[in-house]
């Protein structure tokens, strides 16, 4: 019995335990933390985010009207329609 | 005659004795558990046949054939194990797959996959006041994560002499969780706890779906840098899923690539498992450990959300707390089911995928944690070595034969 134990302790068993469960949790709440705060940040930087992807999909929509009428319109030279 | 006799000498019969007897019926029993009785048939059917096929005897000065054999294709397959290749990419797969909206929507939960790893460290104290050498102890310990591939990478890593019996506990123990839970999670909770109801979960936007990997990989992987292989492929995975810019790719790591890693997986787990390292009383206090590991990981679990209720004012069903067990997601239908005993109309499932995601990031933490602070990651190189002369002839023999 007193041999087993002595396995524990000379391979610091217990510290190790120990300092385990405290990195997982330690690890874990940070992680939970960063998760909480996310909806936050993103309420902040959410409106900048949408101002910008909205004049890209403008930029976007202009350029697609563009080269429909492009096509549509080598498309009326060729017929001759 | 001669010449039968000569050929009867190369058969399996020549050599077999009473430890590949044994080990060929244990991988029919596993064979049996999978296709009868459906106990995780992705992985116990090739555990099984890898087994069998591990232990049948052949002559020493033949062609290599086993996977400790340089030349053969198996000792190629099984590479993917010791090098700690495989895990890492059944993790980006898992990645690719899990949606980890119920986790971001309930960020409190993520506290019962931290608990339940607990029973991991505590089992490394059994193990050590088992005789086990340390390395080998937390091999073992890792087993109460209820995470298949972590288990085989840090046993992989730490105490490869134990990788079959460890991979086999733990998947073994995985389809057991509908059996082992259930009892420890009615011991430890009233009814009234049981029939606790979860408010519905908010909606998580897809932003928050696509930072989530990205800020979670850098929190973990700086703290823990041991933990990058698992948890960089399981976010990577996520990433691929969530960010809806890559779902050829998601859809492959989903399906296709995890698909083939598997059979790969459990083959090569199978095929190096040999009677002289199995069939040892090491095995024996191994299944013993692993199943007290389940047990402790679930009551943990438990424990703390009931500690956790003290302090909040909305309280949890503490049966979540036995989904941070990461069997994925038996363990969170365990819950639904055990909730819906005590109330038919309680609905825990979904509430429950958080602590269970939580806790494949948890037990790959622990792992992790283990790996640094024993140092026990052995440098090892590719074992790619050339072909022995007899296959290399052979090979030279076919190549110059075709046209």
């Amino acid at each position: 019995m007193k041999e087993l134990w002595h396995n524990i302790t000379s391979n610091q068993g217990l510290e190790l335990a120990a300092a385990g469960i405290l990195l997982v949790f330690a690890v874990l709440i940070l992680v939970s933390l960063c998760i909480s705060v996310l909806p936050k940040l993103l309420a902040w930087v959410g409106p900048m985010l949408d101002r910008k992807t909205q004049e890209d999909e403008e930029d976007t929509l202009d350029f697609e009207l563009a080269a429909a009428a492009a096509a549509m319109h080598e498309h009326l030279n060729r017929t001759g329609k | 005659m001669e010449m039968l006799l000569q050929f009867y000498e190369t058969t399996g019969f020549a050599s077999m004795n009473g430890q590949s007897v044994l080990m060929i019926v244990i991988g029919l029993v596993f064979l049996f558990l999978a296709i009868r009785m459906k106990y995780e048939p992705l992985l116990l059917v090739p555990i099984g046949l890898g087994m069998i096929l591990g232990n049948i005897p052949y002559p020493a000065d033949g062609p290599a054939l086993g996977s400790d054999d340089p030349g053969s294709v198996f000792h190629y397959i099984y590479q993917g194990v010791k090098l700690g290749i495989y895990p890492p990419l059944i993790f980006l797969g898992i990645g690719a797959m899990t949606d980890f909206s119920s986790m971001i929507a309930n960020p409190k939960l993520i506290l019962l996959g931290a608990a339940a790893q607990i029973g991991i460290f505590v089992t490394l104290i059994g193990a050590l006041f088992l005789g086990f050498e340390v390395h080998q102890a937390a091999s073992i310990a890792i087993i109460g994560g209820a995470d298949g591939p972590t288990a085989i990478f840090l046993s992989s890593m730490m105490a490869p002499e134990l990788m079959g019996p460890v991979a086999i506990a733990a998947y073994s123990y995985m389809s057991l969780v509908p059996i082992i839970q259930p009892p420890i999670m009615k011991l430890l909770t009233t009814k009234k706890e049981r029939k606790i109801h979860m408010p519905p979960s908010r909606e998580v936007s897809r932003r928050e779906l696509i930072i989530f990997p990205i800020a979670c990989v850098l929190i973990t992987v700086l703290i823990v840098p041991a933990t990058m292989p698992l948890l960089g492929m399981l976010f990577l995975g996520n990433l691929l899923k969530e960010s809806m810019v890559t779902e050829r790719l998601a859809n492959t790591a989903r399906n296709a690539m995890i698909d083939i890693v598997t059979i790969l997986l459990g083959f090569a787990v199978g095929i190096s498992t040999h009677g002289e390292s199995f069939l040892t009383p090491s095995s024996l206090k191994i299944f013993v450990l692993g199943v007290s590991a389940f047990m402790l990981a679930t009551a943990c679990g438990v424990l703390f959300a009931k500690f956790f209720n003290l302090f909040l004012k909305e309280k949890i069903n503490p049966l979540l707390g036995a989904a941070g067990v990461s069997a994925v997601p038996q363990s969170a239908r365990v819950v639904q089911k055990v909730g819906q005993e005590a109330d038919p109309q309680n609905f825990l499932l979904m509430h429950a995928m958080a602590p269970n995601v939580a806790g494949v990031i948890g037990s790959a933490i622990a792992a992790g944690v283990l790996l640094a602070v024993l140092g026990g990651a052995p440098v090892i190189e590719p074992d790619l070595d050339p072909p022995p002369p007899v296959v290399a002839e052979q090979m030279l023999e076919t190549t110059t034969a075709q046209p």
